[in-house]
């Protein structure tokens, strides 16, 4: 068999990416744990992530918490339920930290963050009345009472 | 940075939503107007139970499997009634015979179709050909208990009756399956009634199935997601410890194994 996969050359030093966040910081990644971000993906597969990556619309401190993820979503060996657990506490912040994760996994492109962040979203809203939900998320742009007549009647056991 | 709820991308609170069951999705919906617009389009293959008439209840509880709650609704049009569903419709019986079918009855004001009173009411088993909401030309077929037990009628828009056909009777489940009504008789006979076809009247015998196959158990006609004819076999629903075992065999028509 020829011999010209990777994983058949001796180790080679592990490779580190550097992303910049919107108010400065620096942060560094292993590339094995950028690639779950398919838009850092494509940039390495590019040759474009040779300099620090300027992210302009994360700052630094979901920045941190998105690199954290990712690490811990490439860790090896670690087991589904532990993983499971370790994920529920990360998304266990507040409601603005929330939007940011979704937000910042969008636009990184990381389906598991995405996934995790709008699905905890929908747990919060299971079960909740409309105004319930506004006020939890703090939503002021409400229906004329015309409008909010004709959603009653289209949607009408949601208030029951 | 402010965060508003409100304007977060479309597709992204249309991934929010989409684990959302149809009462949280109503509720997700009547939250503002980028939610509103934003939210995913209800899926109507989430199954939700009709649970029997409570005395004293006015409305009609359901529970709903993906939230695993009660859901209630005011639902005058199937209270005190028997029903039956095929291809998303409920079919209503009330106590004078008379027949609807309804689409998605948890629609206010939904699409109601009447149809001709049954004097002996159906009880086994009602189905449809196809989705009234988007083909005209569909059948119903339901199980009855005429001059015999369990006989086969048919309608199709426009009946002022309902079509006996003939066949064996004791029938106990029907399909339509591949262009063709199927009904099971009750001494393992299946019966194919093209109701679409010149004599939708007369069914013809198609298969029958081993005695000691049926004997003592219930048998069901099922279609495998995969297309196959199936038959499934219940044991011990006449026995006090009640079903301990179900057998699924596949059925090929054309081979008659």
């Amino acid at each position: 068999m020829s011999s010209s996969s990777s994983s058949s050359l001796p180790p080679c030093p592990k490779k580190m990416i550097t992303l910049k966040s919107s108010d400065g910081e620096t942060f560094q990644i292993e590339e094995t744990a950028a690639l779950q971000s398919k838009t850092l993906e494509n940039m390495i597969d590019e040759n474009c992530a040779s300099t620090p990556i300027p992210l302009r619309s994360i700052n630094g401190k979901i920045l941190a918490k998105v690199v954290e993820f990712c690490n811990k979503h490439a860790e090896v060996g670690v087991d589904a339920e532990s993983l499971h657990a370790w994920d529920a506490e990360f998304v266990n912040v507040e409601y603005t930290t929330l939007f940011d994760y979704i937000l910042a996994a969008n636009f990184l492109e990381i389906p598991t963050l995405l996934d995790l962040a709008s699905g905890v979203v929908g747990d919060m809203i299971k079960g909740k009345t409309p105004d319930e939900i506004r006020k939890m998320f703090n939503i002021n742009d409400a229906f004329s009472p015309e409008e909010e007549e004709e959603v009653r009647r289209a949607n009408q056991w949601a208030f029951e | 940075m402010g965060r508003n709820w409100a304007d977060l991308p479309p597709e992204l609170l249309g991934l929010c939503s989409q684990d959302l069951c149809p009462n949280d999705l109503s509720a997700f919906r009547a939250v503002c107007h980028t939610w509103r617009s934003a939210a995913v389009e209800e899926s109507s293959d989430v199954p939700w139970l009709m649970l029997a008439d409570k005395k004293g209840e006015r409305c009609q509880e359901f529970f709903c499997l993906p939230c695993q709650r009660i859901h209630k609704k005011l639902l005058p049009e199937v209270k005190e009634r028997t029903c039956f569903s095929s291809q998303g419709w409920v079919l209503t019986i009330g106590r004078d015979g008379e027949l609807h079918m309804l689409k998605n009855p948890m629609l206010r004001h939904s699409h109601i179709i009447k149809l001709p009173n049954l004097e002996k009411l159906p009880d086994v088993q009602f189905v449809l050909t196809d989705n009234p909401t988007t083909s005209v030309d569909y059948r119903v077929m339901v199980i009855y208990n005429g001059r015999n037990k369990g006989q086969l009628g048919l309608w199709k828009p426009g009946d002022k009756e309902w079509t006996e056909v003939i066949s064996r009777d004791y029938h106990f489940d029907a399909i339509f399956y591949k262009g063709c009504f199927y009904a099971l008789d009750g001494i393992g006979n299946i019966w194919r009634c093209n109701a679409y076809g010149p004599t939708p009247f007369k069914a013809k015998r198609v298969f029958t199935l081993p005695h000691e196959l049926i004997s003592q158990k219930q048998i069901y006609l099922v279609q495998s997601t995969t297309g196959s004819l199936l038959v499934v076999s219940r044991h011990g629903i006449f026995e006090p410890q009640g079903t301990f075992q179900f057998h699924v065999f596949e059925i090929d028509l054309k081979t008659k194994s």
